[in-house]
């Protein structure tokens, strides 16, 4: 639901309450001021009657209806005073025309003239309560569907000029990428909150470019002043072993201080992949003939499939073709099968299926007391050898996490299996 | 040969330096932009390695000026960072070969060497040491002038080592160089083992002296020495 037409439901049912309230404001000053204006025209009739009875006291017997005049022997005591004088009340009186009894308002008074009492009764028809009430219940009513629709429907178009600035700025954030390190630039509205918002909005967005730019140059950096220290004591290590006349103590020594170099050398690299694939620094996408890049990608291992002694077995469908970068895929597959490769048994078996839908790679193995899923993380590996980084697996969930594959990775007793399905692409 | 090294790290270049050097060659060591276009201006160089960052500009910048002096110098990139991108426009610019931070000082070699047959082709299409002879055009290997019959790494292996004799060669760095990337496999080095094993023994059966030994768990050396 959109703001401003929930804003309106709101504010109808607040005007709801007043038109409500107004309405029993409206009724009382109707019954106030009609009852007001009969008790004035009864007390005109009663001076007028008065005038009459001074003059004439035969009067009394006026044939009206409307008014009664009983004479009395005396006024009761009570209604001496000036205050008393007219007493108000209201009656029910046959009305001949509508043939039903109607609300009248009545006047009770004395009179006294010089030669005797009277007491008047005066009658009139008085507005119905009812009336009153209905009249004022159908014009509240009718006021309050007229505002009702003219509030909703000018919500609709003022929403639309109104919020006009603010569906910009959502547009230019929905746009907004932050590989472009261009922060977003929002201009003013001339309304306080969006300006407000998109100050806000292009702050953030500067500083997240900014952020995103250092990660970068950081990790460039990084993957550059690291590799020179290692490649100056690996090259020193090299030279130390050209000297003369090395014992076996020394030797071993460098060999194991050169292994390590190595190993530090190489876990900087896939480090720096890793975070090369996270911020998205390939995103070349093209076509890819997934088949022929399998079968390169096998013949590329065959030498160490031979050696290992495995038993290749490949079920390739043809042209199976994927949209992605080119770099990526080329990464994936070597990861896979040097996983599958590296951690096969001498003589094992690897196959490789690939169909439209999935790529399955399954190789024996040892059998493995962590669960498959936790291969994935990053340094997790099933043996703890030193020679490997323990990354590999967590550059292809990376991989596949960015190109919205799915990826599995069971194992079945000595059967590994990893298989990667690529949704609808 | 004569060489020129593009390097601003001092000690990377020292170890370089130390390691071309004992051959006989002359290496000769510019640490900036401005000193290695100095150079490039007086001297002919056979191979020049370029390091592509350097503190005063790009070491591509390097490689049009020799490309503009229409120099025949043979040029390896050396860079720290292991992109497409500047590999690709590196070999765009006339660069021969491209090398990636870090490295083995055996394969730097190596590489430098086949920069410069390939640059000299028609005088020297032939690696030859004692009784062993290499067309490198053909890939074809005599012994005695007999042809032996080597696999295609055999063959790379044992170019690798005419390259480095008498140096110890690791065994991390011949799986380097044979498989490159995917050397990252070896749990153990018994590929390597093996290749050695087999291009040994046919060496010997066509009556080559054995010239590789073994440094016991490090890695093997061609000793040019024995006679």
């Amino acid at each position: 639901m959109k703001l401003l037409l929930r804003a309106t439901l709101f504010y109808l049912l607040i005007t709801l309450l007043v038109f409500g309230a107004g309405g029993i404001i409206t009724y009382n000053i109707f019954i106030d001021a009609i009852q007001l204006e009969t008790d004035r025209y009864l007390i005109e009739r009663f001076r007028d009657i008065s005038t009459y009875l001074e003059e004439d006291p035969g009067f009394s017997s006026i044939s009206d209806s409307k008014i009664q005049i009983i004479p009395v022997n005396n006024i009761p005591e009570s209604r001496r005073g000036r205050r008393n004088r007219f007493n108000f009340s209201d009656t029910l009186v046959w009305h001949q025309g509508l043939k039903r009894m109607e609300t009248n308002r009545k006047l009770t008074s004395y009179l006294k003239t010089e030669t005797a009492s009277f007491q008047i009764e005066i009658h009139d028809v008085i507005v119905e309560r009812d009336d009153i009430f209905e009249g004022v219940f159908k014009s509240q009513t009718r006021l309050f569907v007229i505002l009702g629709i003219v509030m909703v429907i000018s919500s609709f178009l003022i929403s639309r000029w109104l919020f006009k600035p603010f569906n910009q700025t959502l547009d230019k954030i929905k746009g907004f990428n932050i590989k472009s390190l261009q922060p977003t630039q929002l201009g003013k509205s001339g309304i306080r909150e969006f300006d407000i918002l998109n100050g806000f909005i292009n702050q953030m967005t500067e500083k997240v470019s900014s952020d995103y730019r250092n990660l970068k140059e950081f990790t460039e950096n990084a993957s550059h002043e690291l590799q020179t220290p290692i490649a100056i004591a690996k090259g020193k290590l090299e030279l130390l072993l050209q000297q003369e006349n090395l014992n076996q103590e020394q030797i071993d020594l460098i060999e194991s201080s050169y292994e390590s170099i190595t190993h530090m050398s190489k876990l900087n690299r896939s480090l720096t992949l890793l975070s090369k694939i996270e911020n998205e620094e390939f995103s070349n996408t093209e076509s890819i003939n997934l088949s022929e890049e399998i079968e390169k990608a096998l013949a590329d291992f065959n030498d160490l499939i031979e050696l290992k002694q495995l038993k290749l077995d490949t079920q390739i469908e043809k042209k199976v073709v994927i949209h992605n970068d080119r770099t990526l895929i080329k990464i994936l597959l070597n990861n896979l099968l040097q996983n599958a490769i590296r951690h096969n048994l001498e003589g094992g078996q690897l196959d490789i299926t690939l169909s439209k839908k999935a790529l399955i790679i399954k190789n024996t193995g040892h059998a493995l007391d962590i669960p498959g899923e936790k291969l994935f993380e990053r340094f997790k590996k099933g043996q703890q050898t030193e020679k490997n980084t323990g990354l590999g697996l967590s550059i292809v969930k990376k991989i596949c996490e960015l190109s919205q594959y799915q990826v599995t990775y069971e194992i079945h007793g000595e059967w590994h299996n990893v298989s990667i399905s690529f949704g609808n692409d | 040969m004569k060489l020129l090294l593009v390097e601003d790290h001092r000690e990377l270049a020292k170890n370089i330096i130390t390691y071309l050097k004992t051959e006989g060659n002359i290496c000769e060591h510019a640490s900036n932009f401005r000193e290695a276009i100095d150079k490039i201006l007086i001297y002919d160089y056979d191979v020049i390695m370029l390091d592509i960052m350097l503190p005063d500009g790009s070491g591509l910048d390097v490689l049009k000026e020799l490309r503009e002096q229409q120099s025949d110098s043979g040029v390896l990139i050396i860079s720290a960072k292991n992109s497409l991108e500047d590999k690709v426009k590196g070999l765009d610019l006339g660069a021969d070969d491209y090398i990636t931070k870090p490295f083995d000082l055996s394969e730097l070699n190596a590489r430098v060497k086949a920069i410069y047959r390939r640059k000299n082709f028609s005088s020297n299409k032939e690696i030859s040491f004692n009784e062993i002879k290499i067309n490198i055009d053909s890939t074809d290997v005599f012994i005695h002038d007999v042809p032996v019959n080597l696999t295609l790494k055999e063959y790379e292996l044992l170019i690798y080592f005419l390259s480095n004799k008498n140096r110890v060669i690791t065994k991390q760095s011949i799986a380097e160089h044979l498989w490159g990337d995917q050397a990252d496999l070896f749990d153990s080095f018994d590929f390597v083992y093996q290749h050695i094993k087999n291009l040994r023994k046919k060496m010997i059966q066509a009556g080559a002296v054995d010239y590789l030994d073994t440094v016991y768990g490090l890695g093997y050396k061609f000793n040019a020495n024995k006679v």
